[in-house]
């Protein structure tokens, strides 16, 4: 069991060595690159949940943003100052009127509510495969957004809801980009996360071992969903505004993008696609501002993409993640394949 | 034949329509503890049908299937496998993109895997299951000779070996029932050789009953002890090698009709 030593320590060095750069670039940078880098960790909770759908378990949905919304919409309205709350929402039934949350029971609240979503429209819509569940999951984002824009006493309608309080900072970003990194860590190096790669794999053949295919699904898209309505949450409370416009069609494409260019199931390649997505979307903006060129990030985006799937269809990482992470997981392997024998031969079944 | 001894699948009135094309009718099978059967039948008969209905990768239009005393007639294939029935497919189906030994792994899944909040929380448990987990698909790799290939991708392997590998993975889920769609299909005679020591082998140490459809007379033959005949659907007749093999229905089905003369 050596092997486990150096990895044991890598990951707690890395959180450090992550908060610690965290400190610095808080006392050492302008509010505007924080609130860039603070949505480069945004994405990267994002991408790397939406790996848990599209990558593990071989779902292509298109429905995170509407995840988002849910998580996003949910927090806003609980941690809005009830002035703020008596002024823009009078409608509000007095119960949620009188609340006044801080921002993690907000975030987690909001997490729940965007798997509970995710588990409601999950059992009709996973039946469905590749395109067509694309199309049922750009559906919901659809119907969320109307639902939020009819549902004015709650959310105010097509005007949204601005003024939320600036919650979200770099430490709450770090806190849940390290978080959701973790669990799908643990998800795709154990048990249930291979299951989840076999059902992409081979449907099947996985299910004829026992796997049991709408199950296993269902909660890769639940534990998905719960991400990205905790990152619903933190975009709010960053640019403190949310409209039913905010979590869009567009943003569903960026984040597929990000997953297929960092390689279907990496984490590390979401993490890096993600980073790598977002500076390009800040670096070219101020340059589509400055030259009246709009539309150019998009277009910078949809090349690379391109650029992606005709070299590396597998993206960056495919499936892997980099040797010197797991190396010593495989070595641990080859200590303890010594016995031969098969004790526990049927007692499993009988 | 060991028929005394207990039940352990069998199969009533079984039938299977595609649209119009009737795959299976009336199709029975009674499979007992620690029998080998062989299935066999030409091209398009429905022994593939057959095992997709045992299975429950489909549903049949009619009839029923009982496993180990439980009716499973509408059961869903990892409900099957829960019960000890396990498979490989005609036309290899292996996890491409997994390495072999997690190939193996995903069919100890079942037995020790854990679910969602230990894995997430990285509770105690989840160690000790992917401990377990690993012992027995190392067991199974080395039973088979395929330590070697342990971290490649099962894409990599000769076609062989991913027979191997699909029969490993298929013994990971701890069955009391395996049903074989021609393992030895598309091998040479060495692999052929190879692969029929191998299910007399584990037949042996795992306590196996089988069902075996396969081409290749010569395996057919060799290994079991009782054969059943279908053709266009129909179950033609069951009986021992000797008998299967001087039938003249099953020679004129199964040989074709111009040459009756016998085969190896
Ligand atoms: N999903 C399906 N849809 C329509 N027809 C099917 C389907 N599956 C099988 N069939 C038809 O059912 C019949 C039996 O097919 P099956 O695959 O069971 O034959 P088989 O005995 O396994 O043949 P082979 O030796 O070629 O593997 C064939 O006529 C086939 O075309
Ligand atoms: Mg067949």
């Amino acid at each position: 069991m050596m092997g486990w030593n150096r990895l044991k320590w890598f990951f707690p060095m890395l959180i450090l060595a992550g908060a610690i750069l965290v400190f610095i670039l808080r006392s050492s940078v302008n509010d505007y690159i924080l609130s860039i880098i603070c949505f480069a960790g945004i994405n990267i909770i994002l991408a790397v949940s939406l790996n848990l759908t599209n990558g593990f378990t071989g779902l292509f949905s298109l429905g995170h943003p509407a995840f988002m919304a849910v998580g996003g919409y949910v927090a806003a309205i609980l941690t809005f100052p009830v002035t703020r709350k008596a002024m823009l929402l009078p409608a509000l039934p007095s119960w949620l009127a009188a609340q006044q949350w801080s921002l993690l029971p907000a975030l987690i609240l909001g997490g729940l509510c965007a798997t509970l979503a995710a588990f409601l429209i999950g059992f009709p819509v996973l039946r469905l495969k590749g395109h067509y569940l694309a199309v049922a999951t750009l559906g919901f984002l659809i119907i969320l957004q109307v639902l939020i824009t009819n549902l004015e006493s709650f959310t105010r309608g097509p005007l949204g809801l601005n003024g939320l309080p600036l919650l979200t900072n770099l430490w709450w970003v770090y806190l849940w980009v390290v978080i959701t990194i973790y669990v799908c860590w643990k998800v795709k190096h154990s048990s249930l996360g291979r299951s989840m790669l076999a059902i992409r794999e081979n449907e099947m053949a996985a299910e004829c071992l026992g796997i049991p295919l709408s199950r296993t699904r269902i909660m890769a898209f639940a534990l998905g969903a719960f991400f990205a309505g905790v990152a619903g949450c933190l975009w709010a409370h960053l640019v403190t505004a949310i409209t039913p416009t905010s979590f869009s069609v567009i943003m569903a494409f960026h984040l597929v993008v990000m997953v297929v260019v960092g390689g279907s199931g990496s984490i590390t390649g979401a993490t890096i696609a993600a980073l790598m997505l977002t500076s390009v979307v800040e670096i070219l903006s101020p340059l589509e501002e400055n030259l009246g060129a709009y539309g150019i990030s998009e277009i910078i985006i949809s090349i690379g993409l391109l650029l992606i799937l005709i070299y590396r269809p597998r993206g960056i990482f495919g499936t892997q993640e980099p040797a010197f992470l797991v190396k010593q997981r495989q070595r641990v392997s080859g200590e303890v394949g010594r016995s031969l024998s098969y004790q526990n031969g049927k007692g499993g079944t009988s | 034949m060991p028929t005394e001894n207990a039940l352990l699948l069998k199969v009533e009135g079984l039938g299977k329509h595609f649209g119009g094309v009737r795959a299976l009718e009336e199709y029975n099978l009674t499979l007992r503890d620690g029998e080998l059967m062989g299935l066999i039948g030409p091209n398009g008969a429905g022994k593939t049908t057959v095992f997709n209905l045992i299975t429950g990768v489909i549903r049949p239009t009619k009839g029923h299937v009982f496993f180990r005393g439980k009716d499973i007639t509408h059961s869903r294939p990892d409900q099957n496998a829960a019960l000890g029935m396990a498979r490989t497919f005609q036309n290899i189906r292996l996890f491409k993109q997994l390495s072999v030994i997690d190939n193996v792994k995903v069919g100890v899944h079942m037995h020790h895997g854990t679910g969602l909040w230990a894995t997430a929380l990285n509770l105690p448990n989840l160690r000790r299951s992917e401990q377990a987990i690993e012992e027995r698909a190392l067991e199974i790799l080395s039973a088979f000779g395929l330590m070697d290939y342990k971290e490649e991708l099962a894409e990599n392997l000769p076609y062989g070996d991913q027979r191997k590998v699909e029969l490993g993975r298929a013994l990971a889920t701890a069955p009391r029932l395996l049903l074989l769609d021609e393992p030895a299909a598309g091998m040479n005679p060495q692999e052929t050789g190879e692969i029929i020591r191998l299910i007399s082998r584990i037949r042996q140490e795992y306590d196996l009953t089988i069902l075996l459809v396969e081409h290749n007379m010569k395996v057919i033959m060799g290994a079991c002890e009782s054969i059943q005949v279908i053709d266009r659907g129909e179950v033609l007749c069951l009986g021992t090698p000797e008998e299967i093999q001087h039938d003249p229905r099953v020679i004129e089905a199964y040989l074709g009709k111009p040459k009756g003369e016998g085969h190896a």
